[in-house]
């Protein structure tokens, strides 16, 4: 469903700075209905990847491909993209963000209030129509950007360490809703975390993405069935998977976090 | 305290300093050519309502209006479209700074040169004051809309212009509105100036009149209705920033000016 193949991403360095290489040689393919999570240190070029299968950001080098046609910018039609930071119009109600989406496809407004209305059910918030952004926790916020990208009902759904600003408890339990949402709606899901535990919760496929400049390391089957429970949190196949990307990821995070240099090695 | 006394004590010191002034100018230690007692004030501003003035006020009233119509509409448009992109807002923000900083009053007799003593001069003028708090603050305004509302509107299959009227012109309006009330008052400021410097009506020319003619009861009744209809719109304009900026989680001051 989504293709990059030998992508290479280089930011161009201003006013004196030198270029960054955020990816380099990064090939990796999203299975059609299948639930990728893309594991990796903070700064390894995980948002930067997912901009571009979102086709909001060119690569240097390398081919993006979705659906087997070339991306040449965003496609509403075919991918929905949740941010790291909710992104909702604050200065529209919580149906009013929903709606906006479809507004931009140019969807007829009565048809666009009963989608709207019908996505705000699925995450809960159906009393909380009417509210703006502000008046809502950040769980809240993000669920609300969860049914905005649904209501453009597009096979693909990106996300963008969508619960990352969030508490322990919340996304655990936003976890749940999103693996219940995959399981009845048979999207190609591609989610960015840091988590490991949230990596292996939900997502079908792990790839583990080393830091900068970011390439794949490896990716990891993860076999249970959707819509996944807390039950599995807990269970041993659980532990093995999340010790074994600990290891992986353990020197790679150091590294990212105490600012070392990999290309020394 | 409560608010019911600051309120009397607030109306007291009016009261007082009111009392004040008249006995000083009833008991003659003030000049009469200069100062009139307050109740003379009153009963001249019944004297305003005569048709040189009222004409004059409705010019006045038209040459603000043209001014300020001119500085929302460049200074709205063009601040959103310097703001917007990080290339025009680098290429084209250093010279509208630069044209701020120049003191417009020199170049008065220059307009007046060029457009005559009618509306004209008076208009380009007041819109050479009132273009630059609208475009400073829209301009601040469109830079700061946050990168990521912009991404999920293109995203989600916003056009180029779907995304200047629904993300950035929303997410300035707060922005616009303090920058257009701004704005208003050095429109109404510019155009009184250059109706002081050289005009044969509007009320600025009438405040000049009646001061060089030692007339000061009129003066004051005068000043006292030019600054009660500036308040006025002032404050209509504040309410509409407060209405226009609910939305925020927190408060913006206004980039250039009070």
């Amino acid at each position: 469903m989504i293709e990059l193949k030998d992508v290479g991403v280089v930011y161009s360095g201003e006013g004196g700075m030198a270029d960054v290489e955020a990816l380099r040689g990064v090939t990796l393919t999203v299975r059609q209905g299948e639930f990728l999570a893309l594991l990796g240190p903070s700064g390894c070029g995980k948002s930067t990847l997912l901009g571009l299968a979102a086709g909001l950001r060119r690569p240097t080098t390398g081919d993006v491909r979705v659906g087997g046609a070339r991306l040449a910018g965003p496609r509403p039609d075919t991918i929905a993209v949740v941010f790291q930071d909710h992104s909702l119009f604050p200065w529209r109600t919580v149906v009013g963000n929903i709606e906006a989406g479809l507004e931009f496809r140019g969807v007829a407004r009565a048809e666009r209030q009963t989608r709207a209305m019908h996505y705000l059910r699925m995450v809960g918030l159906e009393a909380f129509a009417r509210a703006v952004p502000r008046q809502l926790s950040g769980g809240m916020k993000q669920r609300v950007a969860i049914a905005r990208a649904l209501a453009l009902e597009t096979p693909v759904l990106l996300m963008d360490e969508p619960f990352g600003a969030l508490d322990e408890q919340t996304r655990m339990v936003l976890g749940e809703e999103v693996s219940q949402i995959f399981a009845r709606t048979e999207k190609t899901i591609l989610l960015v975390t840091h988590s490991l535990a949230e990596a292996v919760f939900l997502a079908d496929r792990i790839a583990v993405m080393s830091g900068r400049p970011g390439r794949i390391r490896e990716t990891i089957q993860v076999e249970a069935a959707h819509p996944r429970t807390p039950e599995f949190m807990t269970s041993p196949a659980f532990h093995t998977l999340r010790d074994h990307l600990f290891r992986l990821l353990h020197d790679e995070m150091r590294a990212s976090v105490l600012g070392h240099d990999r290309g020394a090695r | 305290m409560t608010r019911r006394a600051v309120g009397w004590h607030r109306t007291g010191l009016l009261l007082l300093i009111l009392l004040v002034w008249e006995g000083a100018a009833r008991g003659r230690w003030l000049d009469p050519d200069f100062v009139s007692p307050p109740s003379r004030v009153v009963l001249a501003l019944a004297d305003l309502a005569n048709p040189r003035i009222l004409a004059a006020a409705r010019l006045t009233a038209t040459e603000v209006l043209v001014a300020f119509i001119l500085a929302a509409v460049i200074g709205v448009g063009g601040g959103l479209l310097i703001g917007h992109s990080a290339f025009t807002y680098r290429a084209v923000r250093p010279m509208v700074l630069l044209l701020f900083s120049m003191p417009k009053m020199v170049m008065l007799p220059l307009f007046i040169l060029f457009f005559g003593i009618g509306l004209l001069s008076k208009a380009v003028f007041a819109f050479s004051l009132g273009v630059f708090p609208v475009l400073l603050n829209v301009i601040t305004g469109a830079r700061m809309v946050e990168p990521t509302l912009i991404a999920a509107a293109t995203s989600m299959g916003a056009t180029r212009t779907a995304v200047f009227a629904k993300v950035v012109l929303p997410a300035s309006l707060p922005a616009v509105v303090t920058g257009l009330r701004v704005g208003m008052t050095q429109t109404v400021l510019g155009v009184l100036l250059a109706e002081l410097y050289a005009a044969n009506t509007g009320l600025g020319y009438y405040i000049a009149l009646y001061s060089q003619t030692f007339k000061p009861a009129q003066l004051f009744a005068l000043f006292f209705l030019v600054a009660a209809i500036a308040i006025l719109v002032n404050e209509v304009l504040r309410a509409l920033e407060r209405r226009a900026s609910r939305w925020r989680e927190e408060e913006v001051e206004a980039v250039v000016g009070p």
